[in-house]
């Protein structure tokens, strides 16, 4: 008996005090902690490509709305169905209160800058050579001087927030717009100076040519034109890159198309060892693949170009017929699955073109496309042509589901093949809208605009004149005098060279002109301020921001 | 021959007299039964058969003294079976005086009583509801409820257990003050279950539910109802303080069934129940679907200025989406209900069947039900398989070993149609084509046709499986023990599906399995000392529990046929795959002194120290004190009020905590696919710092304490608990807002203080009580008041704790405060509208009259959390009926149970072709009252419209007839029960929409509270 009792109370003992001090230690299973994830290259290569990514979402694929206010609002497009979220009502659209707009832009930005932080603060403690620590912090640079270029544009003097946040801060306060600048200026100098060439880095990297493009515009911003006039130099006269005059690329063959087309056909846009010489920094998109972007189950991850530009020719009829002419939704010049969102302001379709209407080959019918081709069997003026421009009785141009638009946000029959519903009839699913090519961030075209510009600030209005045709005689349009450039004419080049493509918003807040040139050229936005060339601070930030305060702008 | 009578009438008087005597002796000694029947002269009989023995006898209330009919009396391991008539009076045949019989009636606790020389056995039964000798289950062991000093409650199964339901939980809704359990409206779901009020701002809200001793965090869907014998619920902190770290929302202990000595009982159940709305609320059919369209333009339809007037010129058909027209450009002439497709009656289906039994030695329970629970909208459907094993056994003189059991196995298949997209159908619109197909996407628009998710092959399964193995050594030292224990609880999830249709209809297959598993170790020593009328227990325990999850998920897509399903993905042209995993490991220790002395004065200290592997590196353990005393004052000499039969009060004052959730400390790195670098290339991965790092995170503190009155009045005739708690929790787990600049919206840190305060009331009262009728009344009624002390200090120096209005908190106010724009009406045509608002907008107040609306227009409108809950239970017995009916009510006032309930239209594609709820009432020129915004373009500002959600609910109904007689008698049953009862058969509120208890208005995406009806029988053999 005594023998029992004193096995159980050694077992007792043994039970109470056999637990191991390690038995509470926390090792996550799924994700790292900032601990272990910034030691070897692949550490701080995932943090980049992270970057890129987030870019990626800013800019393009965050979801239906999003991307597209860097084009709403502005002189290029307006709204197909009115809406806050596409900028109808700018007083709703713009209220410091909204969580849509001004918020979201603001938070994705600052999450680009925050990890950029964090990859610069970490890098002295890793286990990098110096030559890859330079590589990493031009990277990072790069992406940070990015965001804060956006944020600068966009919302005036911001916080500047340039370390790794490791706990909690709520007195930020906003810096002046000349040391946002100065601090991108910093930035992509740094970039501009360790990147690699374009020709030593993989297709969509960024490298010491997109920096200087990015760097160009920055000067211009801060109103140092001779330092953008240079910037913009060293990229032009990099012998690597040109712009692209004869036809190349994946339908070269097809000789009823020109240069200009072959620029934006799916497949044609990367540098791909020279092929194109005129991209700078591709963005990607790659389908079916794990961060590749888009799918082909869903309009998810895509670049919703498509769905935005194109005309809802679902519901166009012609007078006479209730039958629909158009088939829909198809994968050609028609527009793919467009649902007529964003409708070309006349400016944009009609009045820039005007002087080479039909020699410009940026304004030739399949680059903008005018005209559509009855293409329903059952419509009676089936194989008929119907023009935007001289619509048929009965139809006003532009109205939601009849305009022309650019080829460009769109990819007759080259969509994937799960959105084809009958891809011998080029019929597309419901789920079908997104632009399924990669896009182009920065392309040599903008780059002598931009040079253009830094002359004209410059006064050196020859110089200038020379850029800008340089870009139109590629397209074969006539040449523009010295004598008529001015800021205006600028940004109609940038129109016709750049239209849908180009983040119209970026430009038009750079200059502050947002206000000007709606008046000027977009009498659909009728509500339209001068307090609307600078977004708000964002309400809740303001509130959360309780150790100081973040002043607002003025108007809002 | 007189003399002979009277000689015979004396030796048997004075027979019965010592039998009754010595009775009385065992009944004081056991301080548990009385015996009764000293001068009760009817019941004399005489005459000896040595054969058979009948004996008679009367059964009567313990309290009421009046006569129990329908008592089952027993002669134990014989068949014979016998039921008290109307009068309580019995009679039955036993075959010698070792018989010993055995008295049992629903309530009340049973007896047995040797028969010996007696002839006449007169019982008197004791309710086994309000007594004060009931055991409660406390965490760690178990006390008489007269001697708790915290505030625990055992809940009232009895009435609730015919209902229409699958789920313990809500059998327990409303039933006991303090307990918040919501509504289901799903088949098989569990409802949200809370404990007095919110003690935390962003921290676990779950109550600590612990199984048979073991902690449990399994879905209680998974237990069957049916296995539990109670549930006790611990309230305040002094209470909860045992469970430490974990125990700030209160604690649930659920105990299961065990087999009883004596005879083999063998009891089946069958339920079946149909499951309603509780409410008519459909879509529109299309007449008003295409007013509704009309309305959307109405400055097209209607005659400017005022638009009242319709306009002759205007063509609704133009209007409507090109979907809903045939090629000639005409409607369609279809008026079709999808949701009346979508949707049946609903059904429950329960059987249960169990067997229990024991000796001295061992005692066990084998039960398995089938469930299943057939809900209103197709497909919903829940199917449960239940099978259970406790079995315990006295090894040797110091030893007993036991294990408790289950395994539930839970079949969730087939996928239901997406509510919400059946509501949005348009009625003009078919699901099919002209050949009998589904239509895939019926708007033309990327929306697909809900209706395909009934081709989905859905292989949707839970599987549960516990088992807890326990030995209990009485140790050399008299009064000591060691009880060790070992739960463990298994858990494998299967989610395989496959749809054609899915994947942008390129078909996509995939299987997901979630396995968990965790098991807690738990060493208890306990000891029991009494030293005349002081008697101590003193607890030590040392435990741990680890738990760990891991998930898998690999699906394709692109397939050209799929035939194979989810069983063979490589036929899919794009494969994936997804997995996650989790560990985490507490361990703690525990010591607790109960003394009492005399039953009259009562005290509790506990001590706990918990750690747990989620706390911060700083904070790795937590400490939890409490101390309670009670005071029973009528146990006093000098306590002399004849109106009150019992009086104790009890006071508790403790510590409990609210765990940090895993990994939550840690600045954490998410990992994944980021990017392509080329065309045709391979993935580049991405990592992304998700959270801030904190260090010195820890646990929350609820600091509180709670005073206890329990009394019984009026010669038994009222009984109840009043509970008064006032806690502080401070250290509060919450994820502070901040400034997005940082790269985070948030950090997760402690601070403020959160107060609740809050009164309970419990009543019992027996209105009735004569042999036939009896009419138990209890009302239950609860009130907490929640406000926020502190929250991050004074930040900006002025003086006055800071608010933090973008999280929505306010020093001063509860944490369910509604802070937001005041809606004041609809603007009007013709009226001076400012920018950003047009007709059809909500017209917001102007808080500051500074002539703009903007963030500085936001005021406190009042509270999201009820100002209180009362329910009321009223309990008819007659004869062998039993009618219980159950009232429960959730109460607001002017300001409180707010909840935004706010349809709104403006117009666009979606607006025009979606249907919406019938009978809102939108506004329109022609209707300017109406209550919901409709407008052209939207508003600069959309504010909620706050609506009262009070409702009292006729919740329980439940009639059942207990069959007695000879019928029975000679079917050898013990007992046969059949039943009908209604379950939210009627409910009463003003809020507008499916139901004000789940917080859902006039939404698409609701779904109705169901209202069933059920019939039953349960037969004990």
């Amino acid at each position: 008996m005594k023998k029992i009792t004193l096995t159980i109370i050694a077992a007792i003992t043994l039970i109470f005090s056999s637990c191991q001090k390690s038995f509470l230690d926390e090792k996550p299973l799924d994700f790292l902690t900032t601990d272990n994830a910034y030691i070897t290259v692949k550490d701080f290569e995932a943090s980049v490509n992270n970057l890129y990514s987030r870019v990626r979402n800013e800019f393009y694929s965050s979801g239906e709305q999003r991307p597209f206010d860097y084009v709403f609002g502005c002189d290029l497009v307006f709204d197909g169905q009115p809406a806050t979220t596409r900028h109808t009502n700018m007083v709703a659209a713009y209220s410091p209160l909204s969580t849509e707009i001004p918020l979201i832009h603001w938070t994705s930005l600052y999450k680009i800058v925050a990890e950029s932080n964090t990859i610069i603060d970490r890098l002295p403690a890793s286990s990098l050579s110096q030559a890859d620590k330079t590589l990493m912090e031009a990277r990072a640079k790069f992406f940070r001087g990015m965001a804060y270029r956006t944020l600068v544009y966009l919302y005036g003097g911001v916080p500047l927030n340039i370390t790794e946040a490791v706990s909690s801060k709520t007195d930020y306060v906003r810096a002046t717009k000349t040391a946002v600048l100065e601090q991108v200026i910093s930035d992509l100098k740094f970039a501009a100076a360790n990147l690699p060439a374009i020709n030593q880095v993989l297709d969509g990297q960024i490298n010491n040519l997109a920096a200087y493009h990015l760097l160009s515009e920055v000067y211009l911003a801060a109103g140092q034109f001779q330092n953008a006039a240079d910037a913009a130099t060293a990229v032009i006269s990099n012998p690597n890159v040109g712009l692209m005059t004869t036809r190349f690329g994946v339908k070269s063959s097809d000789v009823t198309k020109n240069v200009y087309w072959d620029l934006f056909q799916k497949g044609n846009q990367n540098r791909k060892n020279g092929t194109n010489k005129e991209a700078l920094w591709v963005i990607q998109f790659e389908t079916d693949v794990p961060g590749g972007g888009t799918v082909s189950t869903g309009i998810a991850g895509s670049y919703q170009m498509e769905r935005h530009f194109a005309p809802q020719f679902l519901t166009f009829r012609l007078a006479g017929s209730s039958v629909q002419p158009f088939l829909y939704p198809i994968s050609d010049y028609t527009g793919g699955r467009g649902i007529g969102w964003a409708i070309p302001t006349k400016y944009f379709s009609d009045v820039i073109w005007q002087s080479d209407f039909n020699n410009d080959l940026r304004n030739a019918p399949f680059n903008f496309v005018r005209e559509f081709k009855v293409t329903n069997p059952a419509h009676p003026r089936f194989g008929q042509t119907i023009s935007t421009i001289n619509p048929p009785a009965g139809i006003t141009v532009p109205r939601r589901d009849f305009y022309a638009f650019q080829s460009k946000i769109t990819t007759p029959g080259d969509h994937p093949d799960g959105m084809f519903q009958d891809k011998s009839q080029l019929l597309l699913k419901a789920s079908a809208g997104g632009t399924y090519s990669d896009q182009y961030m920065f392309r040599l075209a903008e780059t002598y605009l931009l040079r253009a510009e830094a002359y004209l600030g410059l006064n050196q209005l020859d110089k200038a004149a020379a850029d800008i045709n340089a870009v139109r005689s590629r397209s074969n349009a006539s040449a523009v005098l010295p004598a008529n450039v001015n800021l205006d004419y600028i940004l109609d080049e940038r129109m016709r060279e750049l239209g849908s493509e180009e983040k119209r918003r970026i430009t038009l807040m750079r200059l502050g002109l947002v206000y000007d040139r709606v008046k000027k050229c977009n009498p659909y936005y009728n509500d339209v301020l001068t307090t609307y060339n600078l977004w708000p601070i964002p309400a809740s930030e303001i509130e959360r921001n309780n150790g100081a305060k973040l002043a607002q702008n003025p108007g809002y | 021959m007189k003399y002979r009578v009277l000689l015979r009438k004396i030796i048997a008087l004075t027979f019965l007299q010592v039998t009754i005597s010595a009775a009385f002796l065992h009944a004081n000694a056991e301080n548990k039964e009385t015996a009764e029947g000293l001068g009760d002269k009817r019941s004399l009989v005489s005459g000896h058969n040595l054969a058979d023995i009948v004996i008679t006898g009367k059964v009567t209330d313990e309290k009421t003294k009046s006569p129990i009919p329908g008592v089952t009396v027993k002669v134990k391991n014989a068949e014979t079976i016998a039921v008290t008539d109307e009068n309580g009076n019995y009679k039955i045949t036993v075959a010698n005086e070792q018989a010993v019989l055995s008295y049992s009636y629903i309530g009340y606790d049973v007896q047995e009583k040797p028969v010996g020389s007696l002839k006449n056995i007169n019982v008197v039964l004791k309710s086994s509801q309000s007594d004060l000798d009931e055991v409660v289950v406390v965490g760690y062991g178990t006390q008489k409820k007269a001697d708790v000093t915290g505030s625990v409650v055992r809940a009232n199964l009895d009435d609730f257990r015919n209902a229409p339901t699958t789920n313990v939980a809500n059998l327990l809704q409303g039933t006991v003050p303090g307990l918040n359990v919501g509504q289901v409206n799903r088949a098989g779901a569990t409802p949200s279950i809370s404990i007095r009020g919110q003690n935390t701002l962003g921290g676990n809200q779950n109550v600590l539910i612990i199984l048979d001793g073991v902690q449990y965090n399994g879905s209680l869907t998974s237990i069957n109802p049916d296995d539990i014998a109670s549930i006790d619920i611990l309230k305040d902190a002094s209470a909860t303080a045992v469970y430490g770290a974990q125990a700030a929302n209160g604690v649930i202990l659920i105990t299961s069934r065990k087999g009883a000595n004596g005879r083999t009982r063998i009891s089946f159940s069958s339920q079946y129940a149909t499951q309603k709305p509780n409410i008519d609320l459909k879509p529109m059919a299309r007449d008003e679907y295409l007013e509704h369209i009309r309305y959307l333009y109405y400055e097209q339809a209607f005659l400017a200025p005022d638009f009242t007037q319709p306009n002759p010129a205007f063509d609704l058909v133009s209007k409507v989406d090109a979907s809903m027209k045939d090629a000639q450009g005409n409607l369609l002439p279809n008026d079709f209900s999808w949701y009346d497709d979508a949707t049946k009656t609903g059904s429950i289906i329960d059987n249960q069947l169990s067997v229990s039994g024991g000796t001295d030695k061992i005692n066990y329970l084998l039960s398995g039900s089938m469930t299943k629970n057939s809900g209103f909208i197709n497909n919903d459907v829940f199917k449960r398989k239940t099978i259970r094993a406790n079995i315990e056994s006295k090894a040797t003189d110091w030893l007993t070993i036991g294990l408790q059991s289950f395994g539930t196995f839970v079949n969730e298949d087939g996928v239901e149609p997406n509510f919400v997209d059946i509501n949005l159908m348009s009625p003009l619109i078919l699901p099919w084509d002209a050949n009998g197909n589904l239509k895939i996407n019926p708007f033309g628009t990327n929306l697909t046709n809900p209706l395909l998710n009934y081709q989905a092959n859905d292989y949707d399964r839970h599987n549960y499986f516990f088992a807890n193995v326990y030995a209990n050594v009485q140790l050399p030292v008299k009064g000591l023990s060691y009880k060790i224990s070992y739960g463990n609880n298994y858990r494998l999830d299967f989610k395989n599906i496959s749809n054609q249709y899915d994947a942008n209809l390129t078909g996509q297959a995939s299987k997901e399995t979630t396995t968990y598993y965790d098991y807690t170790l738990d060493n208890l020593l306990t000891y029991n000392k009494t030293l005349g009328k002081h008697s101590f227990t003193g607890t030590l325990l040392y435990g741990a529990i680890s738990r760990e999850n891991s998930y898998t998920r690999a699906y394709a897509t692109g397939y050209s046929r799929l035939t194979l399903g989810y069983d063979n993905l490589q036929q899919g042209t794009n494969r994936f795959a997804i997995s996650n995993a989790y560990k985490e490991a507490l361990n703690y220790q525990m010591f607790r002194i109960n003394y009492n002395y005399d039953s009259k004065y009562l005290f509790t200290g506990t001590i706990r120290r918990d750690g747990f592997s989620g706390f911060a590196e700083n904070k790795k353990y937590g400490i939890f004190p409490s101390v309670s005393a009670g005071w029973d004052i009528s146990k006093e000499p000098f306590f002399k009020v004849n109106w009150v039969d019992n009086l104790k009060v009890r006071l508790g004052y403790g510590v409990a905590g609210n765990q940090t959730s895993r990994y939550s400390s840690l600045a954490s790195v998410g990992v994944g696919a980021a990017y392509v670098y080329g065309d045709g290339s391979a993935t580049e991965l991405g990592q992304q710092v998700n959270s801030l790092p904190n260090p010195n995170l820890r646990w929350e503190r609820t600091t509180g304490a709670n005073l206890g009155v329990e009394f019984t009045l009026f010669k038994n005739r009222l009984s109840g608990v009043v509970e008064y708690y006032d806690t502080k929790t401070t250290d509060l787990l919450y994820s502070v807002n901040i400034p997005v600049i940082t790269g985070f919206s948030n950090y997760l840190t402690n601070i403020g203080q959160l107060n609740n305060k809050g009164i309970e009331l419990s009543l019992t009262s027996k209105n009735i009580n004569n042999g036939k009728f009896q009419w138990t009344s209890t009302l239950n009624f609860g009130r907490n008041v929640n406000k926020v002390v502190k929250l991050l200090g004074d930040l900006n120096g002025d003086g006055v704790e800071d608010d933090l209005p973008q999280s929505g908190l306010f020093i001063g106010q509860s944490t369910a405060v509604i802070y937001d724009y005041r809606v004041n009406g609809i603007w009007q045509v013709g009226e001076k509208i400012p920018t950003g608002y047009s007709p059809g907008t909500y017209r917001i107040v102007d808080q500051n009259g500074d002539g703009v609306i903007n963030a500085s227009d936001r005021a406190i409108l009042g509270s999201s959390a009820p100002a209180y809950r009362i329910s009321l239970l009223n309990n008819f017995q007659y004869k062998n009926f039993t009618l219980s009916i159950f009232l429960n009510s959730v109460q607001g006032g002017d300001k409180s149970y707010l909840a935004g309930n706010t349809p709104r239209l403006i117009r666009d594609d979606n607006s025009i072709r979606n249907n919406y709820l019938s009978g809102i009432d939108f506004w329109s020129p022609d209707n300017p009252n109406g209550k919901y915004p409709r407008s052209i373009v939207s508003a600069t500002l959309n504010p909620s419209l706050y609506q009262n959600r009070s409702f009292v609910r006729l919740q329980d109904v439940s009639l059942s007839y207990k069959f007695s007689g000879k019928l029975i008698e000679r079917m050898k049953l013990q007992n046969v029960n059949l039943f009908v009862s209604g379950r939210n058969l009627a409910t009463w509120t003003d809020w507008e929409g499916w139901d004000p208890e789940t917080n859902q208005g006039l939404t698409n995406d609701g779904r109705p509270v169901f209202k069933g009806y059920s019939v039953g029988l349960n037969v004990t053999f």
